[in-house]
């Protein structure tokens, strides 16, 4: 496997008058070239704002303040507005919640593919066409050929999801992020819908960054897991040891909050208290006010993330670290 | 022997497809929201509704709360004809139905404190007044796991969990015996969830209430219910104890909807895909209402004759002709 | 078990009310704050006027040997009175004209802005809450009638319709002033009510609505309770930016010769008895009225959108 992204100590800010809100602090992760990479977080967990930066799209009063942001070797944030202008939507292209205002209700689904097409490729007015129509086809959008000359009100919001993307598959991205991508949808046209990426994944070979609050979808279509809290990882590993041996206490809670199906339980362990405002941010550890295994040191240092077995990642004191694997940060 | 609270009979509702009394003139086409349905609820217990989006769970629910009249149909509640109720009656009668909202920032009034919301019941029905009223606002407001500090409050100074929990004090503050909880936990954080769905549960316990408590997340709805009942299209298509129609589901449809729903395990059997959409209430197919995506359909008498709903061995009933004559079970 | 805490309790923020909310996001934008000054300055000069104004505005004093009225600013007359800002073709003190003008000015407005409001809130809240019956439909056709004139069209049409100078209806006699607030209101009327009635219908449409309805509210508390105290910051900024729109309509009526009668000090008369001197070369006859009618507008314009952005609830929500 080849990597794919790579982000390195990200740390983006927002200057607001109420004062500083860090909403990345910090971000080292990867992605490999097929993979699809889950990350988990409630809101102003900070996951929404790390995928704004890997597409470089922070607005005023936002600043990526540091780290290096790879992408098949080369760093985004050296590059000019011009390259990533080339970049966005031909090599890294994102499909977000919202697919009625992430589409422009004056222009039909075809016109405003073709346009994607006629930024980044030099096909010809017709040729661009036929292949929205085929693109509509791809992300199963019975009848493409009349479907790609309507209006996005026209069409139902699971249509309109596969609509977007197929404009986000069509210039054959290296990377697609998905920010919460069926939240708005049902259940069953949710399986769908990721029943669909997983094949375009398959198919086009894509590495797919899924932003989500939801732990069960990353457990059915993702390989490896990222928690983030509060702007921080907190916790990463692949599915299969992230579900089967989940460390850090945000994960437990989360996990642990979620109603069984199969099983019965008289009672939900939540996790008690709020996200904390990310401008007043808790000293120590974001999550020691929620948490129930702190002591003393939880309150004053920050953990940072360390490795418990090969490819888990932890960021807590209260996880034991095997002698010879952490130990760096005593 | 459990005693039945709330009776509903054969209840329709059909909303004008056209918006105003104009257009109206020109397109007399009807969304079938509701179409014939029936159901009753136990003291003490509580009755999920489930259903994806167009189902009409959401319609039943704000019926029964008086907040829109029904087209024809009966509800009984505790042997009164709630439906019939006008003016000093209906005002009784809402000291013990209340209800709790989906949305926690748009049901609270912004240009209102926390006590005014919640004293604001309490105030129309002339309950209690003076010291007394403070006394009960911290009582009610206790409840609900919140302190005498928030009574000064306005709402967007508060968080999520901590608005729907003034959305649940004043839905107590009248001492009501049965709730109509409206997705009261879709709008928030996985972690705030469980907190409320404890609350609710916990609330139960100690006052005795009745619940009709409409969801489309399956797992919420099996964690709370007693019964379950499963719409589709305006139509019940099971219902029964929930133990019942988790583990042995009999309606192809809920069958489809349990196994579309992902779990949080990826060792867990990949998401069955339940293809097509939700035909339009305007114009649902004929005959059984799920047969263009049916997986066991049979032929014409699913296109042609609508199921009754029959009583199976477990108690459960269900609108499908695999069950409706000998010859067809399987 | 620390892990079973079920409050819903946390640290909470600093309270603020919701006036402290509204100044902390309004003072923000330094363009309204300009805004709010130039109101509060025109305010200023409405109320204090007779303090003011060094001279009668419709006294007229006599030049000196040598020169003609209207005289430059800083002049003097026969007996040797200073002029700041000159005199008229009448020789009347354009600063106290000027003052006196403003104050006539800022009365027609408010005053019309007020009745306007009334009027039209009352029935754009009775359009929304009946939104889709016949009532609605009655009220806002009428609303587009009256909307399809250009207002100044309209306001023309209306003084026609009344004359100029005072009238009797029945019993009251209404002076010319109270004559043109109420043409000017009823002019405007309308595009209160269609804000009123896009504000109703839309907080109608909220869950605490049906909350209040839950609780047993009768419909007039829903109305004047729950859903009033939500229009209120909406129709202000109306209110505000409308004001800019009457004090030019209340400028053109005078100027047109349709609006306060001579010798009653008025910018827009001002205006128009300045235009025969436009190209004398007298400057300042022109530019005292021109400035404050533009300088107004500004004011009231800034201050609108000052308060819009202030008082939107979105922003006040930001961090929820």
């Amino acid at each position: 496997m080849r990597e794919l992204l790579r982000v390195e100590g990200l740390v983006t800010r927002f200057y607001t008058d109420e004062g500083v809100v860090k909403a990345v602090d910090g971000s080292w992760f990867a992605l490999e070239a097929d993979e699809a990479l889950g990350v988990v977080g409630e809101s102003g967990s900070g996951k929404t704002v790390t995928a704004l930066s890997i597409m470089r799209l922070i607005e005023n009063p936002g600043r990526i303040e540091s780290g290096r942001i790879l992408f098949r070797g080369e760093d985004l944030l050296e590059k000019p507005e011009r390259e990533m202008r080339r970049i966005r939507g031909k090599e890294i292209s994102m499909v977000f919640q919202d697919s009625l205002s992430s589409l422009n209700p004056t222009l039909t689904i075809g016109a405003q593919i073709a346009r994607v097409l006629k930024y980044h490729t030099r096909l010809t007015r017709r040729a661009r066409w036929q292949r929205a129509v085929k693109l509509l086809e791809a992300v199963g959008i019975p009848e493409p050929a009349k479907r790609v000359s309507h209006y996005p009100h026209q069409l139902s919001g699971g249509m309109r999801q596969r609509a977007l993307i197929a404009m986000a598959i069509s210039c054959n991205p290296k990377l697609l992020i998905l920010d919460e991508p069926t939240t708005a949808l049902d259940v069953t046209i949710e399986a769908q819908i990721f029943g669909l990426i997983g094949e375009l994944k398959d198919e086009f070979r894509m590495g797919v960054f899924l932003i989500t609050h939801d732990l069960s979808v990353v457990a059915s279509f993702c390989q490896q897991v990222i928690i983030m809290y509060a702007g921080k990882i907190v916790e990463e590993a692949d599915v299969q040891e992230l579900y089967g041996n989940p460390l850090h206490p945000y994960t437990l809670g989360l996990l642990r909050s979620i109603p069984p199906l199969e099983e019965e339980a008289e009672r939900l362990e939540s996790i008690p208290g709020e996200v904390p405002d990310l401008i007043n941010l808790p000293p120590g550890c974001n999550f020691s006010p929620r948490c129930a295994l702190t002591d003393e040191r939880c309150w004053h240092e920050e953990p940072e993330l360390a490795e418990v077995s090969p490819g888990h990642r932890v960021a807590c004191h209260r996880v034991a670290v095997p002698v010879g694997v952490g130990e760096i940060h005593g | 022997m459990a005693e039945e609270l709330l009776h509903v009979q054969d209840l329709v509702k059909y909303f004008p497809a056209a918006g105003d009394w104009f257009a109206q003139i020109f397109d007399r086409r009807v969304v079938r929201a509701v179409d014939g349905i029936s159901f009753e609820i136990d003291r003490g217990t509580t009755l999920g509704l489930v259903g994806e989006s167009g189902s009409g769970k959401t319609t039943t629910g704000r019926i029964i709360a008086r907040l829109i009249g029904p087209s024809r149909g009966e509800v009984v509640f505790d042997g009164i004809d709630l439906l019939a109720l006008r003016g000093q009656a209906l005002k009784a009668i809402r000291k013990r139905i209340q209800m709790i909202f989906q949305d926690p920032a748009s049901s609270l009034n912004p240009r209102k404190t926390v006590g005014q919301i919640v004293a604001e019941p309490l105030r129309v029905h002339g309950m209690v007044k003076g010291k007394d009223l403070e006394k009960r606002l911290v009582h009610t407001l206790e409840l609900a796991g919140l302190s005498a500090r928030f009574l000064n409050r306005y709402p967007h100074e508060l968080s999520g969990g901590q608005r729907q929990r003034v959305g649940i004090a004043r839905a107590l503050a009248v001492g009501p015996e049965f709730i109509v909880c409206d997705e009261p936990v879709t709008a928030l954080d996985v972690s705030i969830q469980a907190q409320i769905l404890n609350l609710l549960m916990d609330l139960q316990d100690e006052l005795s209430l009745t619940y009709l408590f409409i969801a489309h997340d399956l797992s919420v709805v099996k964690h709370v219910s007693d019964r379950v009942a499963v719409m589709y299209l305006g139509k019940i298509v099971e219902i029964g104890e929930v133990d019942e129609i988790f583990t042995t589901p009999k309606h192809p449809y809920t069958q489809a909807l349990l196994a579309a729903v992902p779990r949080p395990d990826p060792m867990a059997p990949p998401r069955k895909v339940l293809h097509g959409e939700v035909p339009s209430p305007i114009n649902p197919p004929p005959g059984c209402r799920f047969h263009p995506r049916c997986e066991r359909f049979l032929g014409d008498i699913c296109r042609e004759r609508e199921p009754e709903l029959v009583t199976l061995d477990g108690g459960t009933q269900v609108s499908c002709h695999l069950y409706s004559g000998g010859d067809w079970k399987g | 078990m620390a892990w079973e805490i079920q409050s819903g309790e946390y640290e909470l923020g600093a309270h603020r009310t919701l006036l402290q909310e509204f100044w902390r996001n309004f003072r923000r934008n330094k363009l309204s704050l300009i805004g709010g000054f130039i109101v509060l300055f025109y305010a200023f000069l409405a109320i204090f006027a007779p303090l003011l104004a060094p001279y009668d505005p419709i006294e007229q004093y006599d030049a000196p040997r040598g020169m003609r009225n209207p005289m430059p600013p800083l002049s003097r007359d026969v007996d040797g009175r200073l002029f700041l800002l000159g005199t008229d073709k009448f020789g009347r003190d354009i600063l106290s004209r000027a003052i006196y003008g403003t104050r006539t000015l800022l009365q027609v407005a408010v005053g019309s802005i007020s009745i306007a409001m009334l009027l039209g809130v009352t029935m754009g809240a009775i359009a929304g809450y009946r939104a889709g019956t016949w009532v609605d439909e009655l009220l806002m056709r009428a609303v587009d009638i009256m909307l399809s004139f250009p207002s100044l069209v309209l306001a023309i049409a209306l003084v026609g319709a009344f004359g100029i100078g005072k009238i009797q209806i029945g019993p009251f006699t209404l002076s010319n002033i109270v004559k043109i607030m109420l043409v000017i209101a009823i002019t405007y009327s309308p595009r209160f009510a269609r804000v009123m009635r896009a504000v109703v219908l839309q907080e109608m449409g909220k869950d605490y609505v049906a909350a209040a309805k839950i609780s047993g509210a009768s419909s007039a508390r829903i109305l004047l309770a729950e859903i009033f105290p939500n229009t209120i910051p909406p129709i202000i900024v109306q209110a505000s930016l409308m004001m800019a729109t009457t004090v030019l309509t209340t400028s053109s009526l005078s100027f047109l010769g349709l609006g306060l009668q001579p010798p009653r000090p008025s910018l827009g008369l001002m205006l128009n008895e300045a235009r025969d001197y436009l190209f004398w070369g007298a400057w300042w006859y022109v530019m005292v009225p021109g400035g404050l009618i533009t300088l107004a507008i500004l004011g009231f314009n800034l201050l609108g959108d000052g308060l819009r952005d202030a008082l939107d609830p979105r922003q006040a929500r930001r961090r929820g």
